[in-house]
């Protein structure tokens, strides 16, 4: 009995152990898994205890217990039949059948209980902390883990600061060791970077990063300081690590230097703080050309891609676009902001975005050009970087275009497009004379009479200037009466001649030619007001030209009538003289009207004619310059340097304070340069650093400074030098003789 | 016979004689008293034999005998084996003996007949050793490696040190590398073919000081096979004072006027304004001088460059001062032409030129840069110094007056060069044609050596030049070095010393110890090649195979055996004695 309650016993301790084993299982490939991410152990137990907690409640390892387990091998073993159970009872309380059952079953269940094993998922959960830990171990082996440790990450070797003791004559004590360095940069939070950690002292950030320091000795230590070119910055402390920060303004160098509770000081190798600047965006259009022109019947739209890209990160994008309406003095700008039809993702390094622009929805004529631009901004703060694509050009082409001639000078087009100039119309009039004999009677009445006309709007125009609206001077008529005289002419016409005229004429004469305002019937009576207004319609009172102006353009105007007259008679050879004085006349007027711009340039003083010529000296004096110009030798220091190294290894001499003093002098000149230039000559500014603070140097060090020093200097030039040549009688004999024998 | 008779007691001869004459004659006079006369002559005889042989002992005669005749080989650095075998074939008793430098190996008493050499030769010192010897200079290595070199040791900064040589039978691949004293290569040049070829390195020498710069040779796999110090002296430069002339001002006078000043050199420029009026502008000048001509303020100046015209329109005055100055101080002259260079300028000195109808040219150092000249060029003419040709034309030249210079260029509107952007090329056009012809300052003493390396515990023979009366030379410890005056030219003398130590090493003048010289001082281990073709070339001039090798006879005077004298005595004595007797 008590055989068979063990076996159930050692039955359901197999099946928790197997649980635990899962779990176990879980757990410890996690636990692999995050140490091979994290390449740190306390991560890795912290997965370890979290996961098999967490594992725990679900298997519930401690759960099967004794009665389980029968219930179990009852369910799982028929020939039990199902009465394991029975086993668990003592057999005191069990019935006579029951304890038969109960000894069946104890014989039974030993040799039923090998087949059986407990439920578990051992395979499964084997398989998933294997590839756990496949998964890691790959993750490890192709540095994806790098994601994962920026925080810690092992000082390389290489890196650690060097400290030297600037005098090590007197060194007693050891050198305090350095713990731990860390260098944080804090990229600008526009620039979505990380902060990145690490131990390497050489800093190349991007402008307006803040950077800091972390230094931790083992030993207690009375100052640590950042040295720049000129400045020291006292390290503080901090929780046993000395710290600083900085933001970064520009290139420079620096050092650590500390000094112990001793009174030594120590000093480190020379780093180099390199900005990038933020580069503004760069934007490019693509698939438009740079002026595109469009013909009134086309489409009109154009479309064209922007390609901005930024090294950070874009802010925004827009079109500029211009639009200008009109030529000359009368051109128009409309200044419009355009975005794009795809909207620019804030903060991507490189955008693709597109445009259409329809000009037509731009209310743009033909004439008319648009002028555009992609302007894009990045995310640089406090002040962003802006820049501008090339401005591309689109127009459409204009096919009316005004050229007109006469008016040139008065500055306003007042002219209607059909207008004719007197000029004109002396032309067309001589050449209506001449085709005299060609023409039928009627056609050239006809033309006559259209001559005739336009004389009359050429009058009218005139007559505008004069502010002549209501012309009452005798014989003028103006646009407005013109109705009515013509109604008279008309009415005298009717009398004889009233056919002839229709058949010729078509009603162009009157300003209603395509009636599209009802003709005045009657004229009302003048203004009441007139009498009480300073009134600029009057002729006589206009004051745009001046008074002789004014009674020349009447004359014109009165010429212009008699030459319309025999126009509109048929009789253009009379209308002739009338047309060559109105065109006079109108010369003479424009004449006057012109501006004449004083030429702006050398106004010559008069010359005295008294004293030009005459040769004579007395006022002009020699003239003395004196001036000293110092023949400028870059990087003296340097070029002292490289010398005195020179003879320092030649005769084994031992540097000294000047020395030192010399190098420090060098190592400032070639920290300029190396300012431009850091890659090149920071090995040789850090020697030259410690040359300068160290007596005790090797000689291959020297050579290696030299080398750095020489490289430093610009080649020099060819220069005329005074040069010795010895001379001494034979010599002389020599020239003379030579000389007489020439 | 009597020129090969000499005594060893020579001092004593007419004592002797008189002596022995003397004794004979109271000899002679004694027999005479003798009553019996009968063998007297014999007894005169054998007196005068005996006296004869006694004299003899008293001075010791020597007799001229033959030496021992043996024929000796030396053997020294690089001797072919194969003639050393042919020569102890042909002479089996022949002495071979190794040389070491600066160690005697002959022994005088018993001097060789004839010496053969082989190899590279003796040093030129040691052959003091084989004076009056009969010497046959086998050997004639086969040289390889740099076995010529040239090169000025002082130069003046910014200058370009040339350093040419000759590199006997290089191998294709081989390099040889001018490296700074910081270890860079500056120049290099790579040997194409296996042969010997000429080479030539050249690098800017930027920092004054005095510097160990080294030829390196390196074979195609870039392995280092040699490395040789050469000194190399960068002085800093010193200005001119220089006088411009100008009959109105030209863009040319301008521009040279800018670059001379800006170089620190101390310039006067007088440019006509106009009649009478001029106008004057000193630069890095404290103390302006009148420019009136005259020999003295010309004396100031190293250099007057001059328009033709104005060169032209001086007074008769101004010429011959100018010309003293020229003649008696060294005073250069330059005359710029004005566009055309019409005629002849035959004042002072007479150029003759040439019209070529070339006006555009391009030179071989500048390839690619033109240069615009007058149409001509200037006649070759014996005394005609060229300073720059073009195809063998002469274009900038210098002709000798007296102590001075006078310099005619047909290059013209250089100043287009600086427009261009050229301003290295200008600059060398005009620092070379200055330095040729401005006055040379006369040094105190001039020193002069000949080797172009100088070898540690070696022999520097030096020359000095120097006005100064009776110089005294130091050596850098101090020590007075001997001098010996050059018998012809009194103002020349010659010294000689070891230098002690390597590297930069100086001779001063005991009267003047500013005035020093600095040489560079190689240990005896670097320049073997070309220490080895100098050793040969000295050998060959010394023992000139055309000498007829002879077996010369020594011979030596050797003191004669007295027993027989004494013997001789004994017996005339004896005879004297025992005839009265018998």
């Amino acid at each position: 009995m008590i055989e068979a309650k063990n076996i159930l016993t050692k039955f359901t301790q197999r099946w928790q152990l197997l649980l635990y084993l899962e779990v176990f299982l879980y757990a410890l490939g996690s636990a692999i898994l995050v140490y091979f991410l994290s390449t740190n152990l306390l991560f890795a137990v912290l997965g370890f205890i979290l996961i098999s907690a967490l594992m725990s409640f679900i298997k519930k390892p401690w759960q099967p217990n004794i009665k389980a387990s029968s219930s179990f091998i009852d369910n799982h073993a028929a020939t039990l039949e199902h009465s394991t159970s029975l086993l668990l009872k003592p057999s005191e309380n069990l019935s006579s059948l029951a304890m038969l059952q109960q000894q069946k079953i104890v014989q039974r269940l030993s040799a039923e209980v090998r087949n059986i094993s407990p439920p578990n998922n051992l395979i499964k959960s084997c398989i998933v902390a294997v590839s756990l830990i496949l998964i890691g171990f790959l993750a490890y082996q192709f540095n994806l883990t790098d994601y994962f440790t920026t925080e810690q990450s092992p000082i390389n070797k290489k890196d650690v600061i060097s400290f030297q003791p600037t005098d090590s004559t007197d060194l007693q004590a050891e050198i305090p060791k350095l713990l731990n360095q860390s260098l944080t940069i804090y990229y600008p939070n526009y620039t979505n970077l990380r902060a990145s950690k690490s131990s390497t002292m050489d800093v190349i950030a991007v402008e307006g990063s803040r950077i800091s320091w972390e230094l931790e000795f083992n030993d207690a230590l009375e100052t640590v300081s950042i040295e720049n070119i000129d400045n020291s910055y006292a390290m503080e402390l901090k929780d046993g690590k000395y710290t600083y920060s900085l933001n970064l303004t520009g290139s420079s160098f620096y050092n650590f230097k500390f000094s112990d509770k001793k009174g030594n000081t120590y000093f480190s190798d020379l780093y180099a703080i390199e900005v990038t600047k933020d580069e503004a965006p760069t934007v490019d259009i693509k698939g438009i050309e740079q002026f595109t022109q469009f013909e009134f019947t086309d489409y009109k739209t154009v479309q064209f891609n922007s390609e901005i890209t930024d090294d950070y990160g874009l802010n925004e994008a827009y079109i500029i676009a211009t639009v200008s309406k009109g030529t000359g003095e009368s051109v128009k700008f409309r200044e419009e902001q355009l975005s794009f039809d795809t909207s620019l993702k804030r903060g991507a390094k490189s955008q693709n975005l597109s445009k259409t622009i329809n000009l037509e929805a731009m209310k743009m004529e033909p004439g008319d050009e648009l002028y555009f631009y992609v302007q894009a901004s990045d995310l640089k703060t406090p002040k962003p970087n802006i820049s501008r694509s090339e401005t591309y050009f689109v127009a459409i082409k204009d096919t009316t275009t005004n050229t007109f001639g006469v008016e040139g000078t008065l500055g306003v087009d007042r002219m209607p497009d059909y207008f004719r100039s007197q000029r004109q119309l002396i032309i067309d009039t001589e050449k209506l004379i001449k085709q005299r004999g060609q023409l039928s009677k009627k056609d050239f009445n006809f033309t006559s009479n259209e001559l005739g006309f336009d004389q009359k709007a050429l009058r009218i125009k005139y007559g505008e200037f004069m502010g002549e609206e209501q012309a009452e001077e005798e014989g003028v008529i103006t646009q407005d009466n013109l109705e009515d005289f013509e109604a008279e002419n008309e009415h005298h016409g009717e009398e004889g001649e009233e056919d002839l005229l229709a058949a010729y004429t078509h009603d162009h004469d009157g300003s209603n030619e395509h009636n599209l305002v009802e003709e005045k019937k009657e004229r009302e009576s003048e203004n009441p007001l007139e009498a009480f207004a300073h009134s600029h319609d009057d002729a006589e009172m206009a004051t745009l030209f001046e008074e002789s102006l004014r009674s020349k353009l009447l004359k014109a105007l009165g010429e212009m009538w008699d030459s319309e007259l025999y126009l509109r008679l048929y009789e253009p050879e009379k209308s002739l003289p009338y047309q060559y004085r109105a065109l006079t006349l109108l010369q003479d007027i424009k004449n006057s009207a012109r501006i004449y711009v004083h030429r702006i340039g050398f106004d010559p003083p008069p010359i005295k004619e008294d004293t030009r010529l005459s040769g004579k000296l007395e006022d002009i004096n020699s003239y003395r310059k004196n001036e000293t110009l110092e023949n400028e030798v870059l990087f003296p220091s340097i070029r002292t340097a490289i010398y005195r190294i020179e003879q320092i290894i030649n005769n084994n001499s031992i540097i000294s304070e000047r020395d030192q003093s010399l190098f420090e002098r060098a190592g400032n000149e070639l920290a300029q340069k190396a300012i431009e230039n850091p890659g090149q000559f920071l090995q040789t500014l850090q020697e030259l650093k410690q040359l300068s603070e160290n007596k005790d140097t090797t000689l291959e060090m020297l050579r290696t400074i030299q080398k750095g020093l020489i490289k430093a200097i610009p080649s020099s030039e060819f220069h005329p030098s005074k040069s010795d040549r010895f001379s001494d009688q034979i010599n002389q004999l020599l020239l003379k003789e030579l000389e007489i024998h020439d | 016979m009597i020129d090969s008779l000499s005594f060893i007691n020579n001092h004593w001869f007419w004592y002797v004689v008189i002596f022995a004459i003397l004794l004979w004659l109271v000899f002679a006079w004694k027999e005479w008293q003798q009553p019996n006369k009968s063998k007297l002559y014999l007894k005169l005889v054998l007196a005068s034999v005996a006296l004869t042989s006694l004299a003899f002992i008293v001075l010791k005669p020597l007799v001229v005998s033959q030496l021992d005749t043996y024929k000796m080989v030396v053997l020294t650095k690089g001797y072919d084996v194969n003639k050393l075998d042919s020569i102890k074939n042909s002479n089996k008793k022949i002495q071979v003996l190794n040389y070491e430098v600066n160690e005697s190996f002959i022994n005088p008493n018993k001097k060789p007949s004839t010496i053969y050499i082989l190899g590279e030769g003796i040093a030129p010192f040691d052959f003091y050793q084989l004076d009056s010897l009969n010497v046959s200079y086998l050997g004639n290595p086969k040289a390889s490696g740099i076995v010529q070199l040239k090169f000025d040791q002082e130069q003046v900064v910014g200058n370009t040190i040339n350093i040419e040589g000759l590199y006997a039978n290089a191998k294709k691949g081989r390099k040889i590398i001018l490296e700074s004293p910081a270890n860079t290569g500056l120049d290099s040049i790579v040997f194409s073919t296996d042969s010997t070829q000429p080479f030539k390195l050249s690098t800017q020498l930027n920092v004054i000081g005095n510097y160990e710069y080294h030829l390196i040779e390196k074979d195609s796999l870039n392995n280092l096979i040699n490395s040789n110090p050469i000194g190399i002296r960068v002085v800093p430069e010193s200005d001119l004072s220089i006088l411009i002339i100008n009959g109105f001002p030209t863009f040319e006078t301008k521009y040279l006027k800018n670059y001379l000043a800006e170089k620190g050199h101390q310039l006067t420029v007088r440019s006509q304004v106009t009649r009478g009026k001029f106008k004057y502008e000193y630069f890095n000048l404290n103390t302006k001088t009148a420019v009136d001509f005259s020999e003295k303020t010309l004396q100031n100046f190293d250099l007057v460059i001059i328009d033709a015209q104005s060169f032209r329109n001086l007074g008769r005055n101004q010429k011959s001062s100018l010309e003293k100055a020229v003649r008696n101080d060294g005073l250069g002259v330059f005359i710029q032409s004005n566009t055309v260079f019409n005629g002849i300028v035959n004042y002072l000195t007479d150029f003759n030129v040439q019209a070529d109808n070339i006006t555009k040219i391009n030179m071989e150092a500048w390839p690619k840069i033109g240069f615009t000249k007058s149409p001509l060029h200037l006649k070759p003419n014996f005394t005609l110094q060229s300073i720059f040709e073009v195809n063998n034309q002469i274009l900038t030249a210098s002709k000798t007056l007296g102590q001075g210079k006078i310099g005619l260029s047909a290059f013209e509107n250089t100043y287009q060069l600086i427009l261009n952007g050229n301003d290295k090329v200008y600059q060398t056009l005009w620092s070379e044609t200055i330095n040729a012809i401005s006055k040379k300052q006369i040094p105190i003493v001039h020193w002069e050596t000949s080797s172009s390396v100088i070898f540690k515990d070696e022999p520097l023979k030096f020359k000095l030049r120097t006005q100064i009366d009776k110089p005294k030379s130091l050596s850098e410890q101090n020590d007075l070095i001997p001098l010996i005056n050059d018998l012809n030219n009194s103002h020349l003398w010659k010294g000689k010393t070891y230098p002690k130590t390597t590297g930069w090493q100086k001779l001063s003048l005991a009267q003047d110890t500013t005035q020093v010289f600095r040489y560079y001082v190689t240990d005896t281990t670097k320049w073997k090649s070309l220490k080895s073709y100098n050793t040969t070339k000295a050998n060959k001039r010394q023992f000139s195979t055309a000498k007829a090798v002879t077996n010369k006879q020594f011979t030596t005077r050797q003191p004669l055996s007295l027993v027989w004298f004494y013997l001789v005595f004994i017996l005339s004595i004896g005879y004297l004695w025992l005839e009265p007797k018998l």
